[in-house]
């Protein structure tokens, strides 16, 4: 039918910080469809220039509420590097642990909250405590224990205080783990009904596939999320140090987050790229999960990231059980690597929830940095939803619009952007 | 310093600092910092659900928050959330933008909510973006923590 097709959703809802969609058809043709990033830039790396090495990490820490332990451990590993720390094999031990707990915070939180409520046809998680009680309690409880976790091994829930260069500042007790392994155990059985929630309602995801660039951390032998190579699915491996030719920033009129691309107009990064390229290395737990879900590598929908999110919820917590028992075998010690100011220049990366997250310090000789970059997970994603959006939607034309606006968001909601964190630097030239 | 503390009690601050009027929660909270005892003081800010994760640990709760109850700026009601009905028409925009009221339903739809939770709102002059208080509410901070302390007082009672 022949109509003209007009959406204009400002401030898309249950996502982190603002953007809009547009989309005008006419004559059953799509004229526009736009992702918009409206978010005023942050200006971190020019924060940071100046400052002491011993502040960038509580400084960046602060780009992201929900990604602070990631952000948090990319600086340190920059810093470190960039000075020549090299940190024990207990503290490495406690940081995977203290990514984890931050990856089940916010998987748990983007699948059970942001994500749920598209798949029950309801605006929000409020209308299923009455329709879904049940569901809502364990996703209530799950999400209760990851913020437990990251109390217990980061010092607080959101913005850790443990995190230090060279190691922490405090460390869990022998007791205080194994309680909470008790915990992470008795939470499968949990992680399983939700699981088998989600593979009941993965027919109300749109079926669309469009095939992209994966790009995240690779390693012989994890699933990667503290450290690794750079892996792409069109290219190979690649050093940490290579990272400015992955991502070629570039800004757009329609964005205050500058986008990205590689080898193609854009790639991705998030849950589903590491599903991607590391399902080989996931634990039972998450193997089991994938198959619930019904998920095998290759999975070219980008809707499917929330339940790549699901497998790596399970995986993280039998990651997290493995890592508590070598740190009690081994017995808790609280090792801290000593940490002088030199001048050096250090990269690193981290698997955060959203992707693949950079930090680049150069410090001078007397300790102050003076020249900084940080690459966030969801600006890499930008362009890659511009992509899909583009992909998407003739095949919405004939749609009602509410289906069309409802389509377009879900589409946005599965990438779980944190859009404050990518709008991070836009370079203007005035003539 | 006055010990209230027969029970788990908390007084919690919601609101953000960054919207003017509408940080008279942790505005209110900080003002009692070092003044009582046996009493948790929590600034919550935005933190939406993290407030179902606090009610858990709590017998007892004061909630602060601006409240638009058609009141002269400065005013003070305390309720009970049975009492009311909330007109919030949250789009859930993000994990910030919640609705108090149906963070404490989802409490009790757990079976979590502390005994007794009271609600202590103040009526704002002007919520927009603006760090601090406006001056028409600046003018009654003083009353305001005097009347928050008696209802702390009321129940611990």
């Amino acid at each position: 039918m022949a109509r003209a097709i007009d959406i204009h959703v400002e401030h898309l809802t249950r996502v982190e910080g603002h953007g809009d969609i547009f989309f005008n058809a006419n004559e059953g043709k799509v004229e526009k469809v736009q992702w918009h990033v409206t978010e005023a830039p942050r200006f971190f790396e020019a924060m940071v220039r100046g400052k002491s090495y011993v502040h960038l990490q509580p400084i960046t820490s602060r780009i992201c509420g929900i990604c602070s332990i990631g952000h948090s451990l990319a600086s340190l590993k920059a810093t470190e590097a960039a000075l020549g720390v090299e940190v024990s094999e207990e503290t490495v031990l406690l940081r995977r642990l203290a990514l984890h707990g931050e990856n089940l915070q916010s998987h748990i939180l983007h699948i059970g909250y942001l994500v749920v409520p598209d798949l029950f046809g309801v605006g929000s998680v409020f209308p299923l405590v009455g329709t879904h009680g049940d569901a809502v309690v364990k996703i209530v409880g799950l999400h209760r224990l990851a913020n437990q976790m990251s109390d217990l091994v980061c010092g607080r829930t959101t913005h850790p205080i443990t995190l230090r260069l060279g190691g922490f500042s405090k460390v869990p007790t022998a007791k205080e783990l194994a309680d909470l392994k008790a915990r992470l155990e008795a939470a499968k059985p949990v992680i399983a009904e939700v699981a088998g929630l989600l593979a009941s309602v993965k027919g109300n995801l749109p079926q669309f596939e469009r095939e992209t660039e994966y790009i995240a951390l690779v390693d012989e032998k994890l699933y990667a999320l503290y450290d690794g190579d750079i892996g792409s699915s069109d290219t190979g491996v690649h050093p940490v140090s290579y990272y400015r030719s992955i991502t070629n920033e570039y800004v757009v009129g329609q964005s205050t987050a500058k986008f990205t691309k590689h080898v193609r107009d854009s790639y991705f990064v998030g849950a589903l790229a590491r599903f991607n390229l590391n399902e080989s290395k996931l634990n039972d737990f998450g193997r089991e999960t994938a198959q619930v879900l019904g998920l095998k590598a290759p999975v070219h929908n980008p809707f499917m990231n929330t339940y790549a999110q699901m497998v790596e919820v399970a995986d993280s917590v039998e990651d997290s059980i493995a890592i508590i028992d070598e740190l009690i075998d081994r017995g808790v010690k609280g090792e801290r690597a000593k940490v002088e100011p030199r001048a050096g220049r250090g990269i690193a990366a981290v698997e955060v929830p959203r992707g693949i997250l950079f930090h680049d310090y150069t410090i001078d000789s007397i300790g102050n940095c003076t020249k900084a970059n940080c690459i966030i997970p969801t600006n890499q994603n930008h362009a890659n939803i511009q992509k899909d959006m583009e992909a998407l939607a003739p095949g919405l034309v004939e749609r009602p619009e509410k289906e069309i606006e409802l389509t377009l968001e879900m589409l946005v909601r599965a990438y779980d952007p944190c859009i404050s964190c990518s709008t991070h630097y836009v370079s203007v030239h005035f003539v | 310093m006055r010990d209230w503390s027969p029970i788990r009690t908390a007084v919690i601050g919601v609101g953000n600092p960054m919207m003017g009027d509408d940080g008279i929660g942790p505005r209110l909270v900080a003002e009692l910092e070092g003044t009582v005892s046996g009493v948790d003081l929590i600034d919550i800010g935005t933190g939406g659900m993290q407030l179902v994760h606090i009610l858990v640990k709590y017998d007892a709760v004061v909630l602060i928050d601006a409240a638009d109850m058609g009141l002269p700026p400065g005013q003070c009601r305390v309720f009970s959330p049975g009492d009311v009905v909330s007109l919030k028409q949250t789009r859930a925009y993000s994990l910030h933008d919640w609705d108090l009221m149906r963070s404490i339903e989802i409490s009790r739809s757990l079976g979590e909510a502390p005994d007794s939770v009271r609600i202590f709102a103040v009526q704002p002059a002007s919520v927009e973006i603006r760090e601090g208080l406006s001056p028409e509410l600046e003018r009654e901070v003083p009353r305001c923590v005097a009347e928050l302390r008696r209802s702390i007082a009321a129940l611990c009672a």
